[in-house]
């Protein structure tokens, strides 16, 4: 097993990092002390993080999600609920053993909520870099603590067992780094108002039992360090418009409609006299379904249009590609929550009529003028994706 | 069952001058006694079985909440809330569709509550008290059928007693609180407080927390209750944690309310508050783990009031009583001997103060919309009651205003402010003295002083062992031999109440206040629990469980920068 100390890539990262952090950072006066706090204890802990006897880590990574998030509910012409909640929330990995072998990827199947246990820890959210460092430095010691006893079980375990293909527990990445600006929370503007005018619709719509509009203003500035030396930071915003409306068919059964709106910035979002439409529409298509006949089992040709067939393959396929592997489990009972795609071990082969190719692209922005959420820079493991 | 009982909360509602003119009526009370009158007379008309109760209750909560750690903010969160709570029941008083199920394995209290309009606009209102009181009426119905059905097919129950009692409607409208506003410089004053902490290298995680939170209550019934009123409670909570170098887990938590921001303590009283959790954090990172013991001890009043509340206190509820998968340790004593002579209990959630200090549990009309009242649950040692809501148990057909709960739950029995009483005591220092003598009697080397006590918990089911676990927080040996008292680590006190309560043997003349919240079944209400120190002659502590983790391998990052 030959563990690369991270000294060394650090080194590297250092030589790549001192131009693009000047450069990225000058809209933002000052340095970036969340950025310098995750800097400090990264390196410390690199240099000399280590219990006795047991290995030193050989991978750490911090990400620090600032969020801003305002929502404002409103039915019925008034508002429900407003809230603005600031959070900082930090995630870290520690990892020890081996690019091949390391404590990942392994429940003991000691306790139900084993794979729950990484959540984030909440960090001031003041521009504390001293309180900041104190956090972190905390996280770290925790989760190295954990790391390396994982690693003890986990090698028990692999040492009773012969893996077919052995692959190995992490990939190696080349550092990348991509410093954009922070960016602080946008101002609402008239949307409160509108959101809760667009409300009041409802009050002319007898045949509507309950509804509500939310408007949720999210903005988050994600940070992201490991000690291979990728540092990336990215801001990023969210502006929704969420409708929905219930009632119930004359034999009683529930009904309901949803609407929703996605933007990056509020100028993209439609404008109300559109929303004023689209949500009349929703509750006249409400009303129609009221006293539409109820479909008895079925089974034949079905045409999946607009919304229904990217839905169709969102739900069913996608999710079957993602390269996730079940985790090694100390008692393979325990895995069976934990199951592999129905697509493993189908590589090349047909799996889809031979007319349909499926690609993922986080690189696309926007798709004929519609703004496409799932489109990324640098995934949550700091590597930029590809289509 | 109780978690965290050094969290203050305090009740205040606004007394209403004498002689004055009416308070008037809120448009929430407005709208819901509009509301109550329209729905219950369109399902006399249209509903069949008719509904022969109706209730609304509606709970404004505002709050505003700081924390700082470490010289920097962590939180800071507003929320607002109006939420909505209906009784409908069909059936009547003696039979109704609230009764439980019998053998239906674990029922819930839980009600989904509705959120209301923030706005006083009474349009929005009436439709969402509509909307919801249909639904609710619909499910009782379908509910008094299998009630009925599990009458008829099921062995009669051993406590025959109605569902519901018959009780006066209160009428109290009290003017409602404005929002209580956290004053300017808030965050500078707590960030500095929470600095206290960072001079001490093995203090881990620290914080210290403000908040104010408002409470407005309106409460309208077909049986014609009208309820209005509310309270302001303001809450400072430092808090500090460390880890001994076998990896115990050590913490202080300290917590102050008024019914006004001047009502806290000044900024020096909170900086030297703050200094001596640090001390004692220190002091008990040193201190030796004390190896299981059972012996005499001394329960300080705080102490003592928590380990009322768990052990006592939830054993008196009424509900419990009639619930048959509970343990009903006190059910079928009415009237006899349960606590030594010398003490009396009761609960009495229309005390505002004791001494100078502000009760938690204080309030004047319960959840049911009954009016609270001073219940005696022991005299000189014999029960003579419980802490009633308006389900009645064999021998008590009428609630005593403890009916509590937290919006979308089921009130039960809760309860407000318990004291206990000694009629006879000793001064402490004497108290001290016998708790000597008794260490002497029995042999021990030394007794257990409690000092402090951050809350515990109690199981009142069948299923499961009547115990109980109260977790200290500062314990010191008292030594027969006259040697320094010492304090030591690690201890949880355990033990069964009925055996507990027997060992029982003086009470000293100065007590305790404890100010908290209580989660049960039917949720987290503001509590107060006031009690004499207590000399017992024997108690059991057991092992606290430890983590094995050990203290950070790195040293703070602050003892790393050279300022």
């Amino acid at each position: 097993m030959n563990a690369p100390r991270i000294g060394a890539a650090l080194a590297v990262a250092a030589a790549l990092l001192s131009g693009p952090i000047a450069a990225a950072d000058a809209p933002t006066p000052g340095r970036d002390p969340v950025l310098s706090a995750l800097e400090a204890e990264l390196a410390r802990s690199v240099e000399r993080l280590r219990l006795d006897g047991v290995e030193r880590p050989y991978f750490i990574s911090h990400t620090v999600t600032d969020t801003n998030v305002r929502r404002v509910e409103a039915t019925f012409g008034a508002v429900v609920r407003s809230t603005v909640e600031k959070s900082r929330r930090l995630r870290t990995d520690v990892r020890v053993g081996s690019y091949d072998v390391d404590s990942s990827e392994f429940l003991a199947g000691r306790s139900p909520y084993e794979r729950f246990d990484a959540f984030p820890r909440m960090l001031v959210t003041d521009d504390d870099e001293m309180a900041i460092r104190h956090e972190v430095w905390l996280a770290t010691d925790e989760a190295y603590k954990a790391a390396a006893e994982r690693l003890e079980r986990k090698k028990a375990v692999l040492a009773n067992r012969v893996e077919k293909d052995p692959v190995p527990d992490f990939s190696r990445e080349r550092p990348f780094v991509s410093l954009a600006p922070r960016r602080a929370a946008p101002e609402p503007g008239e949307w409160p108002e509108r959101v809760k005018r667009l409300s009041a619709i409802f009050r002319e719509l007898p045949d509507v039992q309950e509804s509500s509009l939310v408007l949720t203003i999210a903005s988050v500035n994600r940070t992201f360090v490991n000690s291979e030396g990728t540092r990336v930071r990215v801001p990023s915003a969210r502006w929704s418009i969420e409708v929905q409306a219930s009632t119930q068919a004359e034999d009683g059964a529930p009904l309901k409609r949803v609407l929703s709106f996605h933007e990056v910035e509020p100028s993209r979002l439609p404008t109300e006299a559109v929303l004023g439409a689209a949500i009349r529409k929703m509750a006249a298509e409400l009303s129609a379904l009221r006293v539409a006949p109820v479909l008895e089992s079925y089974t034949g040709p079905v045409l999946f249009a607009d919304e229904a067939a990217p839905t169709l393959f969102a739900d069913l396929f996608a999710p079957q590609l993602s390269g996730r592997r079940p985790p090694l489990t100390a008692r393979p009972a325990t895995g069976g929550a934990e199951q592999g795609s129905d697509l493993a071990g189908r590589l090349g082969r047909l799996v889809l009529p031979v007319f349909l190719g499926v690609v993922d692209d986080p690189t696309l922005a926007s798709d004929g003028g519609r703004t496409l959420l799932g489109s990324y820079d640098v995934d949550d493991e700091g590597v930029p994706p590809g289509r | 069952m109780k978690r965290a009982g050094l969290v203050l909360f305090l009740s205040l509602p606004l007394t209403p001058c004498a002689g004055a003119a009416p308070v008037p009526k809120g448009p929430v009370l407005e709208a819901l006694e509009k509301g109550v009158a329209r729905s219950f007379r369109l399902l006399k008309e249209k509903g069949d079985p008719a509904p022969y109760f109706l209730s609304y209750h509606v709970t404004e909560s505002e709050e505003t909440s700081l924390s700082a750690s470490r010289g920097a903010v962590r939180r800071d969160a507003t929320y607002r809330t109006r939420l909505l709570d209906i009784d409908v029941r069909v059936g009547g008083y003696d039979l109704d569709s609230s009764r439980r199920l019998r053998g239906g394995g674990y029922a819930s209290n839980r009600v989904r509550p509705v959120s209301l309009p923030l706005e006083d606009d009474p349009v929005a209102l009436e439709a969402s008290l509509w909307l919801e009181t249909d639904r609710r009426y619909r499910s009782a119905v379908e509910r008094l059928q299998q009630v009925k059905a599990d009458v008829a097919v099921k062995a009669a129950a051993d406590d025959a007693s109605a569902d519901f009692s018959q009780e006066a409607p209160a009428k109290l409208v009290e003017p409602l609180p404005l929002s209580g506003v956290l004053p300017a410089g808030s965050a500078e004053k707590l960030k500095a407080l929470s600095a206290v902490f960072e001079r001490e290298g093995a203090v881990l995680d620290s914080e210290a927390a403000l908040s104010v939170k408002t409470t407005r209550k309106s409460f309208a019934s077909s049986e014609g209750a009208s309820v209005q009123h509310g309270d302001v409670t303001w809450r400072l909570t430092p808090f500090a944690t460390t880890r001994a170098d076998d990896g115990m887990d050590l913490y202080r938590f300290e917590s102050f309310t008024a019914r006004t921001p001047e009502g806290l303590p000044d900024e020096a009283t909170l900086r030297k508050t703050a200094e001596s959790m640090t001390a004692d954090l220190v002091a008990l990172r040193a201190a030796p783990v004390l190896d299981p013991y059972t012996g005499p001890a001394v329960l300080s009043g705080k102490a003592a009031g928590v380990f009322f509340h768990e052990i006592f206190g939830h054993r008196i509820e009424g509900h419990r009583q009639k619930d048959e998968t509970d343990g009903q340790t006190f059910t079928k004593m009415v009237g006899q001997r349960v606590l030594p002579e010398f003490l009396t209990v009761y609960d009495d959630p229309t005390q505002k103060v004791s001494g100078s200090t502000d009760l938690n549990g204080f309030y004047l009309v319960d959840d049911e919309g009954v009016a609270a009242r001073r219940t005696t649950v022991v005299d000189k040692g014999i029960l003579k009651g419980f802490l009633m809501s308006r389900t009645p148990v064999a021998g008590f057909a009428k609630s005593n205003g403890h009916g509590r709960g937290q919006p979308g739950m089921r009130p039960v029995g809760r309860q407000g402010n318990l004291v206990i009483e000694a009629a006879a005591s000793v001064p402490n220092a004497k108290l001290r003295e016998m708790l000597v003598e008794e260490c002497r009697r029995q042999g021990k080397p030394f007794g257990l002083y409690f000092a402090d006590i951050s809350g515990g918990f109690t199981f009142t089911g069948r299923y499961l062992p009547q115990a109980f676990k109260v977790v200290p927080i500062m314990v010191y040996r008292v030594y027969a031999d006259g040697r320094p008292d010492e304090l030591v680590r690690g201890a949880d006190l355990i033990g069964t109440p009925l055996v507990a309560f027997s060992r029982i043997v003086a009470a000293g003349d100065e007590g305790g206040i404890i100010n908290g919240y209580c989660g049960a079944e039917s949720g987290t209400v503001p509590v107060s629990a006031v009690a004499p120190s207590l000399l017992t002659s024997q108690i059991e502590v057991q092992k606290k469980a430890k983590s094995s983790e050990r203290p950070p391998i790195l040293p703070p990052p602050a003892a790393e920068v050279k300022p």
